[in-house]
């Protein structure tokens, strides 16, 4: 799906490429309530994909940008969290030297474009929008490598932070200390304090304290990038709180003691209940999916390798040697719930179904609200005969 | 020979940066291949004693193949390495330069082999795979298998291709273990009585360290044909997860529409899949019948345990 952004150009009347057409230009209009792009009937909303804008105003579809110096590591970042590239294979990456737009709503429940940009890019070069770009930007995500010298790239994440910041001021800015791999721990905390203590200052040298930056250690090598990614994710969600809210009912009546939402595709963790999340637990949630969905891609298909490795029956159980109970079910056609229990309360399975099952209605009636919104701005008629996120109203029975 | 039926010798050869440890320690001591990146190069013969089902111990050689080391194999030791030898493994890297070297060196183990362990089974493993281009793969192996098995002759060698980085490596050792199983057969025979009776799509048994699969019986056809070798990996990878939360995995039942499949812990040596795909039989059920089955096949392991095990330790 990923296309190269050149300079917007007319286009014809085909579809898609009006669609982008409009949202380019049309991103002048941001804000200034729906523009002709809305009228679009996005085959992802039907899917059930949770948009992040707030369903009452705009429909853009917010857009994570990828910036940093070259080779710092933003492709490999984009292909290794959304196309599932083995890290070794990153090497063999050419550089980027156009905008690559991708949009990830169709693949996943996450519904918002990434943005790869080439390692230099230009603020003075005419013909490079960022004005427009930044408009609509959610989240810009700046990819520091810090195993190289990184002056240059503060000095880059300055100039770029403040570009941003001037136009449009409720971006939130993800700095991501990248390659870590290669540093001791005690070096990753002494890097990422002396590039906290720079880039702020800098800020403030410009007068411009009021730009919040937030620091994450990543490295595509462990589940440290799939984890940042997660919460630049989640500060987009605008039905966050809902869902935290749904999550700590579900575990306090289930006997549970951690629930993560998942997208399974992303691995990203859209929420997870309000007590804290535990890197290492995360990890194996991580690891439970990849390996659920790759003995399901064995089995799981029929004959002829039609149907899909996650579906509507999709369920998990692994237990551990230390009484820890995995329990992973299907929610939507791209969200899992994946669950930490104690083989004890895991006794009680035939409670920790019902309660899910309302949990799963809920989350559905989340989204059923949305696209009832959906519904009233776009074309109703077109929406209304698919079932869409009509939630699987029987519980599993139980032995 | 009644008493190499337990402790089985294996050489692993080739020349030094081959990648013979690094598989060595995927396999066998639970390093990710990540790891093996700090390996350095082995000096002469590391020796480690592998147990694998309880009564079988591999007695593994990893000889250093740096070129000083290489020549002291031929000459001064050469009947103490080449002694006694089950299997040899011997270790290509695909991207070599000096392939002549490479060959001659070949040889010259064939030689000591055929003198010292004639009816030692050979392996070649055309290593580091990953380091070709996908589509030039297939071509690249056929070559250097034909080579090998013509400079081979008269002895007979099985080649694969091999990788660190993906279940390829998983293949390659799970038949070169399988050559070294002693009651191989009946295990089958009774694996295959089993999934009958069970009515299960297939059943997997896996060494239990490793998650090499050691025997398997099949009711329905299965698409993917790499799919052992790719349970193993899975497995193996996730198995890994686990320690660093200083936990170990027991069991698994992952399902979907089309399919459930379990993995549990089987005998004290050995996990085992079972792969069902009737929905009307439920989980319960097939939990059962696979720890009613685990009595019977423990006792098998036990047949030609007892004086083994006294020897072993
Ligand atoms: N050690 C390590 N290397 C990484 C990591 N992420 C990326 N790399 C390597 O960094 C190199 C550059 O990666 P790219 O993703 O192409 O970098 P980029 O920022 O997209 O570069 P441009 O497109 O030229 O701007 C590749 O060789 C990657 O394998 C990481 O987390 N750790
Ligand atoms: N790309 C790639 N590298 C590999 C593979 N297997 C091993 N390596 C790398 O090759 C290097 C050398 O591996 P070793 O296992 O130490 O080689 P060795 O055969 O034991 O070498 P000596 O002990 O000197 O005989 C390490 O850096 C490994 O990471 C592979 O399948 N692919
Ligand atoms: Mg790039
Ligand atoms: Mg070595």
């Amino acid at each position: 799906m990923s296309q190269v952004l050149g300079k917007p150009q007319p286009q014809d009347e085909d579809d898609e490429e009006e669609e982008e057409e409009d949202e380019l230009v049309g991103l002048a209009d941001y804000g200034d309530g729906p523009d002709s792009s809305d009228a679009d009937p996005d085959s992802g909303t039907e899917e059930g994909v949770l948009d992040f804008s707030d369903p009452f105003s705009t429909e853009v579809k917010p857009r994570i940008l990828l910036m940093g110096l070259r080779r710092s590591g933003k492709s490999s970042i984009q292909k290794v969290v959304f196309h599932k590239m083995s890290p070794n294979e990153t090497l063999f990456l050419e550089s980027t030297n156009k905008i690559c737009r991708e949009d990830v709503s169709n693949s996943s429940f996450v519904n918002f474009q990434i943005w790869d940009f080439p390692g230099q890019i230009d603020f003075f070069d005419p013909t490079f929008d960022y004005e427009m770009i930044f408009r609509g930007t959610g989240a810009l995500i700046f990819v520091i490598d810090s195993q190289d010298d990184y002056m240059e790239a503060l000095a880059r994440l300055h100039l770029t932070v403040t570009r941003a910041y001037k136009v449009n001021t409720d971006i939130n800015f993800e700095v991501f200390i990248h390659k870590v791999d290669g540093l001791s721990d005690d070096h990753k905390i002494e890097t990422q304090r002396d590039i906290h203590q720079r880039a702020n200052d800098d800020l403030a040298d410009a007068g411009l304290e009021k730009i919040h930056l937030s620091f994450y250690l990543t490295s595509i090598y462990d589940h440290s990038i799939f984890e940042a990614f997660s919460k630049v994710v989640q500060k987009l969600i605008p039905q966050l709180p809902t869902l935290e809210n749904l999550l700590n009912i579900f575990i306090s009546n289930s006997g549970i003691e951690k629930a993560f939402l998942f997208d399974v595709v992303s691995k990203i963790y859209i929420a997870t209940d309000s007590t804290p999340v535990d890197m290492q637990t995360y990890e194996l949630c991580c690891d439970m999916i990849d390996v659920v969905i790759d003995i399901s891609c064995i089995y799981g298909l029929k004959e002829d390798g039609a149907g899909t490795p996650y579906d509507k029956e999709s369920t998990a159980i692994i237990k551990l040697n230390n009484t820890t109970v995995l329990y992973l079910k299907e929610v939507t056609k791209f969200l899992a719930l994946v669950c930490f229990v104690r083989e004890e309360s895991f006794e009680r399975k035939g409670l920790i179904d019902y309660n899910f099952h309302c949990f799963r209605k809920a989350i559905h009636e989340v989204f059923e609200v949305r696209m009832k919104v959906v519904k009233s701005r776009k074309v109703q008629n077109r929406l209304q005969k698919k079932k869409g996120a009509t939630p699987n109203g029987t519980p599993r029975v139980l032995l | 020979m009644p008493n190499t039926a337990m402790k089985k010798k294996v050489l692993l050869m080739g020349k030094s940066g081959s990648g013979k440890t690094s598989m060595r320690s995927i396999i066998f001591a639970n390093y990710i291949a990540r790891d093996t990146q700090r390996l350095g190069a082995t000096i002469d013969v590391e020796h480690s004693h592998v147990r694998f089902l309880g009564n079988l111990v591999l007695n593994l050689w990893d000889c250093g193949g740096q070129d000083t080391f290489m020549e002291n194999y031929f000459t001064s030791q050469r009947d103490n390495i080449f002694r006694n030898v089950e299997v040899l493994i011997y270790v290509f890297d695909v991207e070599s330069r000096e392939l002549e070297k490479d060959m001659h060196y070949y040889q010259s183990c064939l030689e000591a082999i055929l003198q010292n362990s004639p009816d030692a089974k050979i392996f070649c493993l055309v290593h580091k795979m990953d380091l070709v281009q996908e589509d030039q793969r297939d071509l690249i192996f056929k070559e250097r298998e034909e080579d090998l098995r013509r400079l081979s002759r008269p002895l007979e060698c099985a080649c694969f291709r091999t990788s660190i980085w993906d279940e390829t490596l998983y293949k390659a050792w799970s038949s070169i273990v399988y050559q070294l199983i002693p009651n191989v057969q009946q295990l089958e025979m009774n694996l295959r009585n089993f999934a009958q009776i069970i009515e299960a799509d297939e059943v997997l048994l896996f060494e239990r360290a490793t998650f090499l699969v050691i025997s398997h019986y099949q009711c329905k056809e299965q698409r993917d044909v790499h799919r052992f070798e790719k349970i193993s990996n899975i497995i193996k990878q996730f198995k890994l997860s686990c320690s660093k939360l200083a936990a170990s995995f027991q069991s698994m039942e992952v399902r979907n529409s089309n399919f459930a499949a379990f993995i549990d812990i089987f005998t004290s040596n050995t996990y085992v899949m079972v792969v069902m795909s009737d929905p009307s039989i439920p989980s319960a059920a097939t939990l059962i019948n696979i720890r009613n089955a685990r009595k019977h096949f423990e006792k098998l392991e036990r047949v030609d345990g007892p004086k083994h095990s006294l020897l072993m330790r």
